[in-house]
């Protein structure tokens, strides 16, 4: 009597299919969502992963989570995002710490930068929320960021981790 | 026997324009010079001799002198503020300084469109400053202050010596022969086209230290560089401007 193995059964590929799907739903279960409603003057990429805003003159606003590794509190993030960016060369020019409407508490900081032969804003807004960190970024000419600045803070104040 | 006596007077003139400068400190031919000066002879008895102190009871002149109150040294100075700020509408901002500058009695030296440089008065500098900080992020300032008045007072010091040369030469015409004239008029000549200079040197010197330079950029990118730092916390190494425009 032959044994049956797995390649003469077929079992063990669909197995192995099975468990990458397994994974892959953990995976996309742990990623946090989030929710900001478009500040005024962008419109939003619906297809893309995360939140994805641009402005029709290139001002571009996207999230992402990070892992909050080794867990600290937002003012160790914000302090160790700052430090670094100014190590590296960009210029810190305003920094805001605020809470959203849902009582959430955020952090704003603005570096100025030179990019192709520019002066660039890069934009980086910090929400800790348990073991992920949301990073909201904004990054635009220094001008044409200038003019919608107040619009993307007043977003951020509506920002929320979806359950 | 004349002709000797105004050949001599030439040489002379000619070694004090020579040492001008080093005359105002402790004119060359000072007797000579005393002599020439009216009421020069005054000095000297006018003043107490060892004797007359005694007679005077003025024990000690030399701390009589240091109680006289000196007065202040007026400094000279030439100062450049040079800023960088980022504005929203540069021209705007460049328009209104312009303004602000001539209404204190400035002056552009230099529109362009990414950088402004202003001359203004020393006691509107700090005014023009603040107003094209006030206008936008100020991501560098600094400011210059060079000391002129050692270079005013050495220029004012050779110009003066330069005219009594002048002056004094002048008084030879009258009793010169004809070779002596023509000697003197070189010697003046010289002396005119150096006073010309000198003139020039000192109102330049004197027009930086009345007005003050503002050297205004509207651009960050040409100062500074981004390097690469890694960071011990991996995702800070993410926050980039090309990964986020890449991504985007």
């Amino acid at each position: 009597m032959a044994i049956p193995t797995p390649s003469s059964t077929g079992w063990w590929p669909m197995l192995r299919l099975g468990s990458a799907l397994a994974v892959l739903a953990a995976l996309t279960a742990c990623t946090p969502k989030y929710a900001m409603p478009a500040p005024d003057g962008f419109v939003r990429f619906e297809d893309k992963k995360g939140l994805a805003y641009i402005t029709a003159d290139g001002v571009q606003v996207r999230s992402r989570s990070v892992r909050n590794y080794p867990k600290a509190d937002l003012a160790f993030w914000a302090d160790a995002m700052e430090r670094h960016l100014v190590a590296r060369g960009y210029l810190l020019h305003a920094k805001k710490c605020f809470k959203t409407s849902r009582g959430a508490d955020g952090c704003t900081a603005e570096f100025v930068l030179p990019h192709s032969g520019e002066d660039w804003v890069l934009a980086e807004t910090l929400f800790v929320h348990g073991d992920h960190i949301a990073v909201v970024e904004t990054a635009g000419p220094f001008d044409r960021y200038k003019k919608v600045a107040a619009s993307v803070a007043k977003a951020m104040e509506s920002f929320e981790v979806l359950p | 026997m004349k002709i000797v006596v105004l050949s001599a007077s030439l040489v002379a003139a000619a070694l004090l324009v020579c040492t001008a400068q080093a005359q105002e400190a402790q004119p060359a031919g000072a007797a000579a010079a005393k002599a020439a000066r009216p009421g020069a002879s005054k000095i000297g008895p006018d003043r107490p001799t060892g004797d007359q102190k005694a007679v005077d009871g003025d024990a000690q002149p030399a701390k009589a002198v240091e109680n006289v109150p000196k007065p202040a040294i007026e400094r000279a100075t030439s100062l450049t503020a040079t800023l960088v700020v980022k504005v929203v509408h540069p021209e705007e901002v460049r328009k209104a300084a312009i303004e602000r500058a001539k209404a204190a009695g400035g002056w552009p030296t230099l529109v362009t469109e990414g950088e402004l440089h202003l001359k203004v008065p020393h006691e509107a500098l700090a005014a023009t400053v603040d107003q094209l900080a006030a206008a936008g992020i100020v991501l560098q300032k600094s400011l210059q202050r060079v000391d002129l008045t050692e270079q005013i007072a050495q220029m004012q010091a050779r110009l003066k010596s330069k005219r009594e040369i002048l002056e004094r030469l002048r008084t030879f015409f009258a009793d010169s022969d004809t070779q002596s004239t023509l000697r003197i008029e070189q010697s003046m000549t010289q002396l005119v086209i150096e006073i010309e200079c000198l003139q020039g040197e000192l109102h330049v010197a004197d027009a930086s230290a009345k007005m003050a330079v503002v050297q205004a950029s509207f651009q960050y990118h040409q100062r500074q560089r981004i390097s690469y730092v890694r960071s011990p916390f991996e995702w800070l190494n993410s926050l980039d401007i090309d990964r986020f425009l890449a991504d985007f």
